[in-house]
């Protein structure tokens, strides 16, 4: 009886054995058995709507992955609370600590980059509520909120892969670099007052809107075209 | 002083930093996908069509078979050949019937023979294995063509791509269990012919 098992079990392994030979050698077959590669590329071009399709799964795919890993980065700073704030503040000054701040932003367009320093500015005697949005893209919702003494931040994701992030920070000691690379800055006037618009070059990165109100900076990022970007920044308010 | 968006690594200025980094870190994964989209759209689009009979339908598995793709990358970056292509093959198989289920068009044909195998009985099986192992694996080979597709992508990917249950399970959108039963009902069956084909000579 024992033997018989153990010859079952032996018969079993080779059968495996034979089992993933044969099915390798059987795969082989089957596929060379479909036609070339190049001559099945030629029997079913590709046509715009094919390419059109694939483009556009692509791009809500890899927007996917980019938002969980900035979603990733916001919490990574968010969880460092006063170490965020010391950041944004002494290590850039570290850097600034002699330099003087105008009044208003003072730009600096690089070659492949846009500085933007913002003014010293009293300090925020209040501390930051919340932002409210009165203008949402529709399928948009919010899956963060932090609301620290001197930023707020709020982020919206959808399930076709469009992203938008809110902040509002201090504009005291503030730096803020803009990869201009894929992007067209231009100032507009806005509801809200003068705008800094970096509107995307590359239909798979992100515009972003940016204006003061005092010693405030709002800073509005997503992937909607500018005009849809402008219209959440003008419906934005702060409770 | 301003530095350059690449000098940047450590500040935590705004997050954006990081995020542009990331963005040009899965450049290399968006530009794989698509050299695959070059390479095998051809390929893709006649296995879709062979099931869907709808190039539309053919054209949203080709696009919806990419994503299943990148998400299967690293795993198929170590696949050439046949094996890549069989690979490929097999998710845009996959798809296409899933499309086909969901339009409540699945025009698979239940394979009879699945509810005869679960009637087979175990002390037959020693009688079956005692005549397979005398078979070469040209016999096995031939048996595994001769498959339902359900039962022979299972051996496919369990045989020739050593995935998991837990792996093949995701992969065709079925349990664990469903997985080992496919399995076991493609093994079943393999011994079966084997046995019938041995009867035959």
């Amino acid at each position: 009886m024992m033997e018989n098992n153990m010859n079952t079990t032996t018969n079993e392994k080779l059968f495996d054995a034979l089992l993933r030979v044969a099915a390798d050698e059987a795969l082989r077959e089957e596929m060379d058995a479909l036609p070339p590669d190049e001559e099945l590329n030629k029997m079913y071009p590709r046509t715009k709507s094919l390419d059109k399709k694939v483009n556009a799964v692509i791009k809500r795919e890899f927007r996917a992955i980019r938002m969980k890993r900035a979603i990733l980065t916001f919490t990574k700073i968010a969880a460092g609370i006063s170490l965020f704030t010391v950041l944004t503040g002494a290590l850039l000054m570290s850097v600034e600590a002699s330099r003087n701040f105008i009044l208003n932003a003072l730009i600096d367009i690089r070659g492949d980059y846009i500085a933007i320093d913002f003014s010293i500015g009293a300090m925020p005697t209040t501390e930051y509520t919340g932002i409210v949005l009165d203008y949402l893209p529709e399928g948009l919702e919010l899956i963060s909120s932090q609301s620290l003494r001197r930023m707020n931040t709020k982020i919206f994701a959808s399930d076709t892969g469009d992203s938008l992030i809110v902040q509002q920070m201090a504009g005291e000691h503030l730096s803020i670099n803009i990869d201009n690379e894929y992007m067209e800055f231009s100032e507009r006037r806005l509801r809200m007052g003068t705008a800094r618009i970096f509107e995307t070059v590359d239909e798979y990165s992100y515009s972003v809107v940016m204006w003061e109100v005092g010693t405030d900076v709002f800073k509005v990022t997503g992937t909607f075209d500018i005009e849809t970007l402008i219209k959440i920044s003008e419906n934005l308010r702060v409770n | 002083m301003l530095y350059p968006l690449k000098n940047i690594e450590s500040v935590w200025s705004f997050n954006y930093f990081e995020w542009e980094i990331v963005w040009e870190g899965n450049m290399d994964n968006e530009l794989a996908i698509r050299k695959i989209y070059d390479a095998y759209y051809g390929v893709m689009m006649k296995i879709a069509i062979g099931i869907l009979k709808d190039y539309a339908l053919a054209e949203d598995a080709v696009s919806i078979s990419l994503v299943k793709i990148n998400r299967n990358l690293d795993f198929l970056d170590k696949l050439t050949g046949y094996q890549k292509r069989g690979y490929i093959v097999n998710i845009v198989k996959n798809t296409s019937r899933d499309i086909l289920r969901k339009r409540g068009k699945d025009s698979v044909i239940k394979d009879v023979t699945d509810d005869f195998f679960d009637t087979l009985h175990g002390c037959e099986d020693d009688i079956l294995d005692d005549l397979i192992m005398k078979e070469g694996c040209a016999s096995i080979k031939k048996a595994i063509k001769s498959l339902p597709d359900k039962l022979r992508e299972v051996v496919y990917l369990f045989a020739v791509y050593q995935q998991s249950h837990e792996e093949i399970s995701q992969k065709l959108g079925i349990t664990g269990n469903a997985s080992k039963m496919r399995l076991h009902r493609a093994k079943q069956k393999i011994k079966k012919l084997l046995a019938g084909e041995n009867d035959g000579k």
